[in-house]
């Protein structure tokens, strides 16, 4: 006679900056509906399938580790997906350019493509709202945008507008596979204005 | 991969739960004289505005960790007990605290406090005010209990107790609700050991009236110094005209290990819970034996090809979950995180429920 081994765990989240943002409006929007997996923290290489106790222990070093307290700040990094049985490959973002430099008002286009997995939208997070505006996609970046935060829309392409600036500014903007889950972050330079702009 | 909750069986919104925990600077339940912290005061404030009142500390203003805790102060309607008199020069500060007070609590046109079991007018009052970030929400009714020690060597009488006041909520079952919220009597008694047991009813302290008011919502009692003075207390209240006769000095005595009862008895405290309330919604991840075995994660997959990285998860992943983000239906914000002390293993053998609990 044993214990049953308890399958539910419960665990304590805390707000992330944004929520609390929302939360504070009181205006309805914050409503959690939806939930992602990840596993930020693990090293897969520390899987040993060459355990001397067997395979039961093989992720016995990756299970015993202590995880973090959550951060009110940043994001889930790498997110879990669902795959069909058998699948060997995960998705893999591709873009044109692995960096953009861009001069006060100048656009560009992203248009990022999966291979592996079909997705079917892509989210594209600005950094800092500084940069720049996002046209195209569900959301974000639009003129009531407070400067310095950071934009999230989704779309299967956006255009990038950088603003004119009175000094060069670096952000990123990363691209996350609604499927796939994949994401890549492209560095952003923005040149500032010849003639000045606006205070980043 | 976003997973949407099914909000009528996998979320529970608006749960209120009420939390107490020990009222004083770092949870503590108990300000007590003899073991560590305390009260103390501070000679800075003491110089400003110590006529009005004095702040007590839980411990002395050289430990930097020391907090206010809360504050004494003594008013009287004619302004007794202090420097100036009408059409004098002086602050009239007991005056100016009895009228703050009574402004506060008292109905329009009452102009003096009155208190339970004997209802004539009382022209002096104690009061004792529990700093906001102490109290949090309210004071904990019927979890309180204030141990007051000797004021004064003069002022004990031969064989005299040591004076515990505690909040008639036991057995107060319809209180007033007044100006400041819900209205108890202070009586004599304790809650020592959980439970308790009041001395007197504030209805049978017939020959001062009872021990004084409290106020849980905003922290605040009111102290009856007629009652104080009874026969087997004896706080030596001084109320002289044009005098500063820093009664609420006295009172701080007798709250502090300086006023240690002259009989020896110890155990002289302020003993008291706040309580809060607490919303919590808790949301139900339910991970499906087929779901989230796969991983985006660098170390699992290449980066060039998106391949496997680790073979023996060919034909059989396996991934650990670390983190739920939770996330708002308007867009892809994240807006709450929890994570998991340690690592869950997933993969197709296994399911797994995690229950997130968020706090408001």
């Amino acid at each position: 006679m044993g214990f049953l081994d308890n399958t539910s765990t419960t665990v304590d989240a805390i707000l992330t900056k944004k929520g609390r943002e929302l939360l504070a409006k009181g205006d309805g929007q914050f409503k959690i509906t939806r939930f992602r997996l990840s596993d930020d923290e693990i090293d897969y290489s520390l899987y040993d399938t060459t355990h001397p106790n067997g395979s039961n222990f093989f992720g016995a070093v990756i299970e015993n580790i202590s995880l973090l307290e959550a951060f009110p700040v940043g994001k889930l990094k790498y997110f879990l997906i669902n795959a069909s049985e058998g699948t060997t490959a995960a998705g893999i973002i591709n873009f044109s350019t692995s960096t953009i430099t861009l001069n006060a008002g100048q656009r560009t286009t992203f248009n990022p493509t999966t291979d592996n997995v079909t997705d079917n939208a892509y989210i594209f997070t600005l950094s800092n709202s500084s940069a720049g505006t996002i046209q195209g996609g569900s959301a974000g970046g639009g003129s009531n945008t407070p400067m310095g935060t950071e934009v999230t829309a989704r779309g299967k392409t956006i255009r990038f507008t950088a603003r004119r600036l009175n000094q060069d500014l670096n952000a990123t903007m990363t691209i996350e596979g609604l499927q796939s889950g994949a994401r890549i972050s492209i560095p952003l330079a923005i040149k500032a204005a010849p003639a000045g702009g606006v205070k980043a | 991969m976003f997973q949407i909750f099914d909000d009528e069986n996998d979320v529970i919104r608006d749960q209120i739960a009420t939390i107490s925990s020990g009222m004083w600077s770092e949870g503590v339940g108990n300000l007590q004289d003899t073991t560590g912290g305390g009260a103390h005061t501070s000679s800075v404030q003491s110089a400003s505005n110590g006529d009005y009142f004095v702040e007590v500390y839980n411990k002395p203003l050289t430990d930097t960790t020391s907090e206010r805790q809360f504050a004494i102060a003594y008013g009287h309607k004619g302004g007794s007990g202090s420097l100036g008199t009408i059409g004098a020069t002086g602050d009239r500060v007991t005056a100016a605290i009895y009228g703050q007070f009574n402004n506060l609590i008292n109905p329009p046109e009452t102009e003096t406090f009155s208190f339970k079991g004997n209802t004539k007018s009382q022209n002096d009052i104690y009061v004792i005010t529990i700093n906001r970030a102490r109290l949090r929400e309210k004071m904990d009714p019927g979890n309180w209990e204030l141990r007051l020690g000797a004021s004064g060597s003069a002022a004990q009488p031969a064989g005299g107790k040591l004076l515990q006041l505690i909040d008639d909520s036991s057995t107060n079952t319809n209180p007033n609700s007044g100006e400041l919220g819900v209205e108890f009597n202070i009586v004599s008694g304790s809650v020592a050991g959980g439970s308790t047991s009041i001395d007197t009813a504030a209805d049978s302290e017939t020959t001062h009236g009872s021990y004084g008011f409290f106020y849980p919502e905003v922290g605040i009692l009111i102290l009856n110094p007629s009652a104080l003075s009874g026969s087997h207390y004896h706080l030596n209240t001084v109320s002289a005209s044009n005098t500063a006769n820093n009664n609420h000095i006295t009172m701080f005595n007798a709250v502090s290990s300086s006023g240690a009862y002259t009989d020896g008895t110890t155990g002289i405290y302020f003993a008291a819970r706040r309580e809060e309330k607490v919303t919590s919604n808790h949301y139900f991840v339910r991970v499906k034996n087929k779901d989230f075995n796969f991983s985006q994660n660098p170390t699992y997959v290449s980066g060039s090809d998106g391949s496997l990285k680790i073979d023996a998860f060919k034909g059989n992943s396996k991934t650990f979950i670390t983190t739920v983000g939770l996330y708002g239906e308007q867009n892809d914000d994240l807006l709450a995180v929890a994570k998991l002390s340690k690592p869950i293993l997933k993969d197709k053998t296994r399911e797994a429920l995690i229950k997130v609990k968020l706090d408001f």
